[in-house]
């Protein structure tokens, strides 16, 4: 098990000081023919811009099979990138940026007819406050004093299936996570039509100390969250991705799927 | 380490890489399909697809879009997705036309005048006969100068129900059907010549839909 203790080390926090973020990333293409995840940050490096617009991480698995997989998760960043920078600062965050993805959703099935889609999981974080909205079964991860903890619900079948069980008074998650298609997206970005977003509607407070882990379901799905934590441990955040990328390239699985992975560290 | 960001907002090592890896489509690709052997250990063969099967960590293909083959695990719809049809809720959005059935029922075909030659379509709907140019016609006789721009000359309507045509006067001319001064609102019948009085033009209405076919119900067999 972890070790919980907290440790006290950069703990003390001076009034008016800021939390300052590293970042990382990774992506590789595993053994298929293309790369469709997308991934990027906005302001990640500068200290000015995070001040007066915050940063903004985003990632987008693309569905293959559909139209252009690549081409639907660039273009749901490229336009998410616009909304973000045209947001307004003193505004209810949470509203607009899930208003961002709508508005970013409806442009993709426009421009693509309803024939492409993407995964999407988006953070923004402003004045030390994260605010998030995930689409599809991309993973978000906080790991806070040693333990990691999943922020978003995936939009699956097998989701919608046991959340119908549920309300039936039957809380064995087996029967869902074994039906027929379990894993295919109940929601996804380009559909024109989301139903179920899993966002925040009010900040998550950010500590020294947080990391954020944002993936595609090729990580999340293939390495679990104590061998995450381990890749988390390391010294900088873009020794953690490449750490996680030299673990499941180690793994050699069949039909590796695309995967990408972000992290943002916080501290002083 | 020497990080930097390129301009698409990926972080990369400059003492490793010369350009941002991420963008480039040059990405390390790695064979997955052929597990390495550890001192003898028991391989599968490289074509084995046993995995892909039980391969449920992925989101998987949905049922009905394509052949289930081209997806092998990769994120897809639910199944039984449609794209929904364009909803215009005040919003200025694009008309999807692919997914709006709507046939021909009948033509106008102009027989005399500058457009001699020329056939127009008519759509179930109110089909407007004018010259286009501030306004929109759904049939536009554009070489027929003496035409008003402004106005639509008549209107060729398709009665969807009685399965008829309907032939409905402009405010801009004088009309003819079949050489008689046309009323205000007639039927039409196959063949009936249309003509407009301040010009040459002559229109002939070629139906599709009448006594043996529309689009509900089909052709009407007459023979076997």
């Amino acid at each position: 098990m972890q070790d919980r203790t907290v440790q006290p080390a950069n703990d003390f926090i001076r009034p008016g000081r800021l939390l300052s973020y590293q970042v990382g990333n990774m992506q590789n293409q595993g053994g298929r023919e293309y790369q469709e995840d997308s991934f990027c940050f906005v302001n990640a490096t500068d200290v000015t811009e995070i001040k007066t617009q915050g940063l903004l991480a985003l990632l987008a698995d693309g569905m293959g099979g559909l139209e252009d997989g690549k081409a639907v998760s660039e273009t749901a960043l490229q336009l998410l990138r616009e909304e973000f920078l045209a947001m307004d600062r003193g505004g209810n965050l949470a509203e607009q940026l899930m208003t961002a993805v709508r508005r970013t959703d409806e442009s993709l099935f426009y421009r693509f007819s309803g024939r492409g889609g993407t995964t999407l999981v988006a953070c923004l974080i402003y004045r030390e406050k994260l605010w998030f909205a995930c689409v599809g079964d991309s993973y978000l991860y906080l790991q806070r004093e040693g333990e990691l903890t999943r922020l978003n619900a995936e939009q699956n079948q097998c989701h919608t299936q046991y959340a119908e069980q549920i309300v039936q008074g039957n809380l064995d998650p087996r029967a869902a996570n074994e039906a027929d298609g379990a894993q295919r997206l109940s929601e996804f970005m380009g559909s024109g039509q989301i139903g179920e977003m899993d966002a925040s509607r009010r900040p998550l407070i950010l500590r020294a100390g947080d990391q954020l882990l944002l993936c595609s379901d090729g990580v999340g799905g293939v390495l679990n969250q104590q061998e995450l934590c381990d890749c988390l441990a390391k010294p900088t955040p873009m020794q953690a991705c490449q750490e996680m990328e030299r673990e499941i390239v180690c793994r050699n699985r069949a039909y590796q799927d695309n995967f990408t992975a972000m992290v943002i560290r916080c501290g002083y | 380490m020497a990080m930097t960001q390129c301009k698409n907002g990926h972080y990369y090592d400059t003492d490793t890489h010369a350009s941002c890896p991420y963008c480039s489509s040059r990405q390390p690709i790695i064979d997955f399909s052929t597990p390495d052997g550890f001192g003898g250990a028991t391989q599968a063969p490289a074509d084995w697809g046993g995995s892909r099967a039980r391969d449920d960590s992925h989101t998987q293909a949905p049922a009905g879009w394509g052949s289930a083959d081209s997806y092998g695990g990769r994120t897809m719809p639910p199944s039984g997705w449609k794209p929904p049809e364009a909803q215009d809720e005040g919003k200025t959005m694009p008309i999807m036309n692919q997914d709006v059935f709507d046939p021909d029922v009948g033509w106008l075909v102009c027989i005399a005048g500058p457009d001699r030659g020329r056939s127009f379509s008519l759509k179930a709907k109110g089909n407007t006969i004018g010259r286009s140019g501030s306004h929109r016609f759904d049939i536009s006789l554009d070489k027929d100068r003496n035409l008003s721009r402004e106005a639509a000359v008549a209107t060729v309507s398709y009665d969807a129900k009685r399965n008829s045509f309907v032939f409905i006067c402009g405010e801009s001319s004088i009309l003819y059907v079949n050489g008689q001064v046309a009323e205000s609102r007639m039927a039409l019948h196959p063949f009936d010549a249309i003509e407009i009085g301040n010009s040459d033009t002559m229109l002939l209405f070629v139906p599709l839909c009448g006594e043996r076919f529309d689009w509900s119900a089909g052709l009407k067999k007459e023979w076997g």
